[in-house]
């Protein structure tokens, strides 16, 4: 029984720590076109592996599991750092979850020398008979920079390196969104090649756990090469159709029904693997939203005195300390749930983002008050990381979502 | 990162599980669940020979060396004692004042002559132990206490007041911090005091809780006498016993109360099912929170249990208690809402209101605060 990091694992956090202390400062990508730098890509390429570290070895990967990227994440979280790292390893994930051997060997392979990659689940692109795509998908994580696209449309899961894309303004600068539009360009089915096929297109929206007592056959639900049977539901909710996160209701008790399932439409394994990894950057925000906070309050003084000897300042930290205490143990656990495919490596998914993404936004949020009005000025980093944390917190089903799917696993889901 | 408990630590799961079910049955049965938080005045009679069922079976003072009367027990091995405990729902103990707090103060600062006094009927169950800290005016200010102890020739001679403490009418013995010093102010001249209960010159008064109950007292020593010896750790030297003795409490049992708690939460959604509650969508996000909470609950123990004392460990312990705090009064408040329109639930009921205290016992969640802002984050002190 031992809760927390191998020896090996601290000493891969000690790494990736010192790696990016010689990085430049994130805020250096702001003016770039890309929304990352380049050259720091190529260095991580190279000389890290991040990308290739998760990827199964018979696909060019080393075979590491999800602690090890979580580990990674963390730190890139904590400096902001932006690369197109989560973009392309949440495609990887589909592709692993999806394709044929040929296909995963074939993209994988790329991926792992460092072809970027992307996942559009959102917006309205299909496909025809010939697998030529064709629409709009309008908020892709940097779908402007990706080589490679894996696309959810109403036909099934498609990867192609056509679309052309255009960066979309959004709330965080160093997490670029574009709109990509496809034209016909050609594309492959993932799992094309597998004759077990047709029952592998599922997708199943974050709001709608396929957990609980209506169907409990957990193997196939958690095992990444058999994606749920259940029929592909086209994405015909029409707030999923605008493509743009839809914020929490405040309640429901405005009308009668119960609130409308806007939901990114994912296969589950993808889902549950892009929470644990974006959580595990939350983790990286608030951790470093707190020691910006902290160390502020101990040095800036008001009335003769550091304002952190102030109660009111004082409580706030504390709680600044709970929610990043507590984020961390749900991060780690849903890690290691992931890796050793327990029954509950889906709820823990769910727990986890559920948590990091509140917590990373408050952190943020009391980091930047804690600093009063130099906390407000562009030249602080405090806005990039209360963007990060704001713009990521329905980047994959809001919390509110994610609680809803927890419920219907736990008591059952109500009929409506 | 390995969640699995060992060969050896699960063959003790078994070993425990088994002990339990087998003595936890005939007379004992309808202790299941009671002389919990909220309830611990029940059944005091029936649960004092459970206490000695308990020690008979080896099941008391786990951790304690062999020679005091305790298994030597693994840390682990603890844990996975408070949980079946707990999963048994076997009843709230008598014996864990002495066994978990006073115990361990002994074994760190006691006299060769006090451990082999004291220690052996506190692990057979013989003696139970309160705890005199609280006063009227020494609440989440402890250093401001005013009890005193003055010698007269080999006894001391206790004026003053206790209050909230927990099963004082049961006891056979108190620890209490006294000033052993004339005018001797805040942290000095204090001291940790072994005074007999069954004596001239104490009074207890039950205080009546908001629930109706009466689980803790006030007690009143006027003349109370106790032995010259009875002092652990230096006489005046009691500030840093005290201190000691509060952190004991290092989440060994957090697992335990963990799944405590896990078993109330679903009472409250039994509840809601029951009131066709559970449809509503608001109750049930809330439900969930407090659920995905509570996974958070037992994976910070474990990973603070894992990180033992250092920095991840300290930060992982400071947040325990307003933890589990909060998630307590707002499980309560659930509760409340879970019923919908009709109260008329007497359990539900007295959870929320006993839940109520959760943020005030065992420091409050300002204090807590205070704590983990000074301690574990090195802000300043404030004047």
């Amino acid at each position: 029984m031992h809760f927390g990091l191998s020896e090996e694992q601290a000493a891969l956090r000690d790494a990736v720590r010192g790696f990016l202390k010689s990085a430049p400062p994130a805020r250096e990508s702001l003016e770039d076109p890309t929304g990352y730098d380049a050259e720091l890509w190529e260095r991580i390429v190279e000389h890290q592996g991040w990308q290739a570290m998760a990827l199964p070895e018979d696909c060019g990967g080393w075979g590491f599991g999800m602690m090890e990227l979580v580990v990674v994440a963390e730190e890139l979280g904590r400096t902001l750092t932006p690369t197109p790292l989560l973009a392309t390893l949440l495609a990887a994930q589909a592709i692993d979850a999806l394709g044929d051997d040929a296909q995963r060997e074939r993209w994988l392979g790329a991926i792992a020398e460092g072809a970027t990659a992307t996942l559009s689940w959102k917006g309205e692109v299909s496909a025809d008979s010939a697998s030529a795509l064709s629409g709009i998908a309008p908020l892709v994580l940097d779908g402007h920079t990706a080589q490679i696209k894996v696309v959810g449309t109403p036909q099934g899961w498609f990867v192609t390196e056509g679309g052309s894309a255009e960066r979309v303004e959004s709330l965080d600068p160093l997490r670029v969104l574009a709109m990509v539009r496809f034209d016909g360009e050609p594309a492959e089915r993932l799992g094309a090649g597998d004759s077990t096929l047709g029952t592998r297109y599922s997708t199943l929206d974050a709001g709608h756990s396929n957990l609980g007592p209506q169907n409990s056959n957990l193997e196939s639900r958690i095992s990444h090469q058999h994606v749920d049977p259940t029929p592909a539901s086209s994405p015909q909710d029409p707030a999923s159709r605008t493509g743009i996160q839809s914020p929490e209701p405040e309640s429901n008790l405005q009308n009668q029904n119960p609130a409308p399932r806007i939901s990114p439409q994912l296969p589950t394994p993808t889902l549950q693997f892009g929470a644990v990894l974006l959580a595990a950057e939350l983790l990286g925000v608030a951790e470093a939203c707190l020691t910006l906070a902290t160390d502020y309050a101990k040095v800036r003084r008001q009335f003769g005195r550091p304002i952190g000897s102030f109660q009111s300042i004082q409580h706030m930290c504390a709680d600044l300390l709970l929610v990043v205490e507590s984020t961390r143990s749900a991060v780690w656990y849903a890690a290691w749930a992931q890796d050793e495919d327990t029954p509950d490596a889906e709820l823990a998914a769910r727990t986890a983002i559920a948590t990091a993404g509140p917590a990373a936004f408050r952190c943020a949020g009391d980091c930047l008050q804690i600093h009063g009005g130099i906390g407000f000025t562009w030249e602080h980093d405090i806005h990039l990381y209360l963007r990060r944390a704001r713009g990521s917190l329905g980047l994959l089903g809001a919390p509110r979502q994610h609680r809803a799917a927890v419920a219907d696993a736990l008591f059952g889901e109500v009929t409506r | 990162m390995n969640l699995r408990f060992s060969t050896e630590d699960e063959a003790f799961r078994g070993e425990v599980r088994a002990w339990l079910e087998t003595h936890l049955a005939g007379p004992f049965s309808k202790l299941r669940g009671r002389g919990g938080t909220g309830d611990m005045d029940a059944l005091v009679d029936e649960r004092r020979v459970w206490e000695h069922e308990l020690a008979a079976g080896g099941w008391t003072c786990l951790s304690w060396p062999v020679e005091h009367g305790g298994r030597g027990a693994t840390l682990h091995q603890e844990v996975i004692f408070h949980e079946e405990y707990a999963r048994a729902r076997a009843p709230g103990r008598l014996g864990h004042i002495g066994e978990t707090l006073l115990g361990p103060t002994m074994l760190d600062f006691g006299t060769p002559e006090q451990k082999a006094r004291f220690l052996p009927p506190i692990a057979a169950a013989q003696e139970l132990w309160c705890q005199g800290y609280s006063e009227p005016n020494a609440g989440s200010d402890l250093a401001n206490l005013r009890c005193r102890a003055e010698l007269d020739g080999e006894t001391w001679v206790i004026t003053g007041q206790k209050v909230w403490t927990s099963l004082a009418e049961f006891s056979d013995w108190c620890f209490a911090l006294c000033r052993t010093e004339g005018g001797s102010e805040r942290h000095a001249g204090i001291s940790c005091l072994l005074i007999p209960m069954n004596q001239p010159g104490m009074d207890l008064r039950p205080i009546q809780q908001i629930t109706g109950s009466s689980e803790f007292c006030e007690v009143f020593f006027d003349g109370a006498r106790t032995a010259r010896e009875n002092v652990v750790g230096p006489v005046g030297g009691g500030w840093k016993v005290a201190m000691a003795t509060l952190g004991y409490e290092r989440g060994v049992s957090t697992l335990g109360q963990q799944v405590g708690f896990t078993g109330e939460w679903e009472a409250v959604v039994a509840a809601a099912r029951r009131r066709g509650t559970l449809s509503d969508p608001l109750i049930r996000d809330r439900l969930a929170d407090l659920w995905m909470r509570l996974q958070v609950m037992r994976h910070n123990a474990l990973r603070m249990l894992s990180a033992g004392h250092t920095a991840e460990g300290s930060r992982a312990n400071a947040i325990v208690k307003l933890y589990w705090a909060t998630w307590h009064l707002e499980l309560g408040e659930v509760a409340m809402d879970a019923l919908g329109d009709g109260g008329g639930d007497p359990e539900l009921e007295r959870l929320f209101l006993w839940s109520r205290c959760s943020t005030i016992y065992a420091g409050t969640n300002e204090i807590q605060r205070n704590i983990i802002a000074r301690r574990a984050l090195g802000l300043p002190r404030g004047r």
